[in-house]
């Protein structure tokens, strides 16, 4: 145990460390800047009069016109990250200003997003400024960092790429190409490659080319040998996904986070160039003084906070039913790409005294997207309904009780009914229980 | 995915080439299809109408007779009818001009009619006047105005203040969907065929979500369901379409009906023949799939609602009244296709609603 304690805390150079630091903020910089110029914070954020909370994080309040200052907030933080520039603060403030923006409302949960989080909590408890940053010019200090460091991105990073690979073990991914065959033949528009996107086994190549690398790729990037390769199918797999799918910055937070497997000695070359390219002057403090101290307390936080990442995404194990289906236990998980989703739900709210049933257009109190996410994720259906039972007893109606009608279609299934329409909804309260009043899945998905 | 190196492998392995059973999914084909068979040719009839009504308006005013009111009529109903086949393309100048809205909300609001008539200047334009105009507001005039035997009377009266109003509204119609038709013929058609991508701003992800929009919406909500009272505590016949006709609200809900079976097919508008269309996409997409046809489905419950609604009552307002049991049979038939459209098509096809980020849900 102790062996590979001092293993973890060995000093190791932190180049690769600032540089990743300097790439995740620029990334984070450009994806903020992206999102306010599509107009998305006001559609998403200020326009919206209902949000959907994440269980357990209901306190979380929309700020109307203030959620244009969170988000100055996060890009000026961010800026702070890339530069080094007062990074502690920096990393601080970006990550409870991002943070709490996911927050507001799960319909725009995604994946990479929570993987921003995760990856700028972990980076508030290491040295991120020791290399290539303006605080390292400004206060001298010893680059070289404890290994754990370095160690926990990676790990992270691999818990992503190789949970995600596990994910795609499945029989709809694996027998049925599925969600593939649906998207990919929709996209026979493109140029070049556009025409082979119908073809059968263009797209069982696709399944199983993405299969091989989310399982692979990690243990390819960590060893030194077939490094540069692995890092080139980096590039090329994330601008495929880039180019075939509205995935976002997701691609560039991968090819960027990717980087942190490359040795000190490359990413130090990186440095010395670019310090080269912009007459910085620097001198070498690499005199062996190891200067970071590591608390008992980070140990901890470091500790618990990956063990965290690796046990969470097992929770589905702990619930009966069909996990793409009831998706509990599908967030949080890595699991991307892996189902095409689509449903309907139609609400009403019975007032059992004047016997009267009112039906509800969904597009009175949510947005597109909400209704579209709202449709397909029983705990959004569920905190919607309770919604709509506080609307209509504000417009008068006593005790109302509330049913979905509701329809899903799962990776090409022709939809079934998704909500056992008997039950009550305005009775049902949230929890981590199993969600009994969501039928059983018609269709047959065997896997992990 | 990132199997290149596998993709290169298998091309290189396949030189024989594929051969296709199936025409390929080919959106820009289906883009044309959509622009040159269908959605043209019925705002250029549509435009057609309109400007009968306009001639049929002058007409009466210049002869203001039993005939020539019912000339008038007629030509209000063909346009009518007409619109019902054009509703549906809420996209490029029709959205930017509301088109939907201003031609035709109900019910009208016939306060604001009567203070309306005697105004030397209206705007017509500002969206608090929605219902003030169109469709409806022309039936008011037409059919609800005063009884049958007084309508005459009262439309000559104060120098025809009526059927100037007539006129007003006529060419308000008139004026918004040439401003349509001019953008679609001129630059729209091609920009609209161009912009063949699979996105929420393309071509057809826009057109598909209209269509889902007007069939839950309009044809399902605000022809059968509203009324019906499946949206409030109790049913709201003076909500239905044409209510002071009293038999004509059924044949626009089939005209409305067949118009979406029609895009839906790729039914072409003049020559009546079947081209590609959303079914043909779709079957390509099940044949993949190797599912049983979505078509099929949707064309089923189509012409299952056509059925029912043949054997109600001319005027759906009336039905309502006298037995809504059989408009909840309706409204429930819709609903399925409802089901049809926003799930299992939505999905076939892979329309994104709004252009946001996915990681693939």
């Amino acid at each position: 145990m102790s062996r590979y304690i001092s293993y973890l805390e060995e000093p190791i150079s932190s180049a690769p460390l600032g540089v990743f630091r300097a790439l995740f903020g620029a990334v984070m910089l450009f994806s903020i800047i992206r999102f306010a110029a599509y107009g998305w914070i006001e559609k998403m954020y200020v326009e919206p009069t209902f949000f959907f909370k994440y269980f357990g994080w209901e306190w979380v309040q929309p700020l109307g016109n203030y959620t244009y200052i969170l988000f100055a907030l996060c890009g000026v933080s961010a800026l702070g990250v890339m530069l080094g520039f007062k990074y502690r603060i920096s990393i601080v403030i970006f990550f409870l200003a991002f943070t709490y923006i996911e927050l507001i409302d799960k319909t725009y949960y995604l994946n990479h997003y929570y993987l921003v989080t995760s990856l700028s909590f972990l980076m508030i408890w290491m040295p991120a400024e020791r290399s290539f940053s303006l605080d390292s010019l400004r206060i001298k200090v010893s680059n070289l960092i404890p290994r754990w460091t370095i160690a926990s991105i990676m790990l992270l990073i691999g818990i992503v790429y190789f949970y995600a690979g596990l994910a795609k073990l499945n029989t709809d991914w694996i027998i049925e190409a599925m969600p593939l065959k649906m998207w990919l033949p929709n996209k026979s528009h493109l140029p070049i490659i556009g025409s082979l996107l119908e073809e059968e086994w263009i797209i069982y190549a696709f399944s199983y080319g993405g299969l091989i690398y989310d399982l692979s790729i990690v243990f390819l990037l960590m060893c030194p040998r077939t490094r540069r390769f692995a890092f080139m199918m980096v590039v090329v797999f994330h601008i495929i996904t880039w180019y075939l799918f509205p995935i976002g910055v997701f691609p560039w937070v991968m090819i960027a986070s990717s980087t942190i497997f490359f040795s000190g000695k490359s990413h130090q070359k990186f440095i010395d160039y670019v310090y080269r390219t912009f007459s910085v002057k620097t001198e070498s403090l690499n005199d062996g003084r190891y200067l970071f101290k590591w608390p008992l307390l980070t140990r901890w936080i470091v500790c618990g906070f990956l063990c965290f990442h690796i046990i969470f995404p097992f929770r589905h194990l702990m619930y009966p039913g069909e996990l793409f289906w009831t998706e509990e236990g599908y967030r949080f998980s890595w699991r991307v790409m892996l189902m095409e989703k689509a449903g309907t739900a139609q609400f009403s709210l019975v007032d059992r005294d004047k016997e009267a049933k009112i039906s509800v257009d969904n597009r009175d109190y949510l947005t597109p997207l909400q209704e579209k996410h709202m449709a397909t994720q029983p705990d959004f259906i569920l905190q919607y309904a309770h919604y709509l039972v506080e609307q209509y007893k504000r417009k008068g109606m006593v005790n109302p009780e509330v049913y979905v009608d509701s329809y899903v279609a799962l990776n090409g299934r022709r939809s079934t009914r998704f909500i056992n329409q008997e039950v009550n909804l305005a009775e049902i309260r949230d929890s981590w229980k199993h969600k009994d009043w969501i039928l059983p899945f018609t269709g047959n998905i065997k896997g992990f | 995915m990132a199997g290149v190196m596998v993709i290169l492998l298998l091309i290189a392995c396949d030189k024989e080439g594929v051969q296709e059973e199936i025409p390929s999914i080919d959106r820009g084909a289906l883009l044309e299809s959509w622009a040159d068979n269908i959605i043209i040719p019925r705002t250029q009839s549509y435009q057609a109408s309109l400007e009968v009504l306009s001639e049929a308006v002058s007409d009466f005013m210049s002869e203001t007779t039993t005939e020539s009111l019912s000339e008038l009529r007629n030509a209000w109903k063909e346009s009518y009818r007409q619109w019902q086949r054009v509703s549906i393309f809420e996209i490029g100048k029709a959205e930017e001009l509301n088109r939907r809205n201003f031609t035709n909300i109900y019910p009208t609001d016939i306060e604001a009619i009567a203070v309306n008539v005697d105004k030397i200047d209206i705007d017509l334009t500002l969206p608090s006047t929605f219902d003030e105009q169109g469709f409806p507001a022309i039936e008011y005039i037409l059919y609800g105005l005063a009884s049958e035997e007084e309508l005459l009377s009262v439309l000559k009266s104060e120098d025809k203040k009526w059927i100037n109003h007539l006129a007003i509204l006529v060419d308000r119609l008139n004026t918004i969907n040439e401003d349509v038709l001019i953008d679609w013929e001129q630059e729209y058609r091609d920009l609209f065929i161009a912009n063949d991508g699979s996105s929420a701003n393309a071509s057809v992800d826009l057109l598909i979500n209209d269509l889902v929009l007007y069939f839950e919406k309009f044809l399902r909500a605000g022809k059968v369901g509203i009324p019906a009272g499946v949206f409030s505590s109790t049913p709201l016949p003076q909500n239905a379409e044409a209510i002071y006709n009293d038999d004509f609200s059924r044949d626009l809900f089939l005209e409305s009906l067949e118009s979406v079976s029609d895009f839906f097919n790729g039914i072409n508008e003049s020559t009546g023949v079947d081209e590609m269309g959303i079914d043909n996409y779709l079957d390509k997409i099940d044949e993949l799939n190797g599912n049983s046809l979505l078509s099929e489905l949707i064309n089923g419950i189509l012409t299952s609602a056509a059925d029912h609604a043949i054997t109600l009552t001319q005027s759906f307002s009336n039905q309502v009244e006298s037995d809504n049991e059989e408009m909840l049979k309706l409204y429930d038939l819709l609903q399925q296709g409802v089901i049809y459209f926003k799930t299992d098509m939505l999905q076939a096809l892979n329309i994104a609603v709004d252009y946001v980020d996915a990681d693939g849900d």
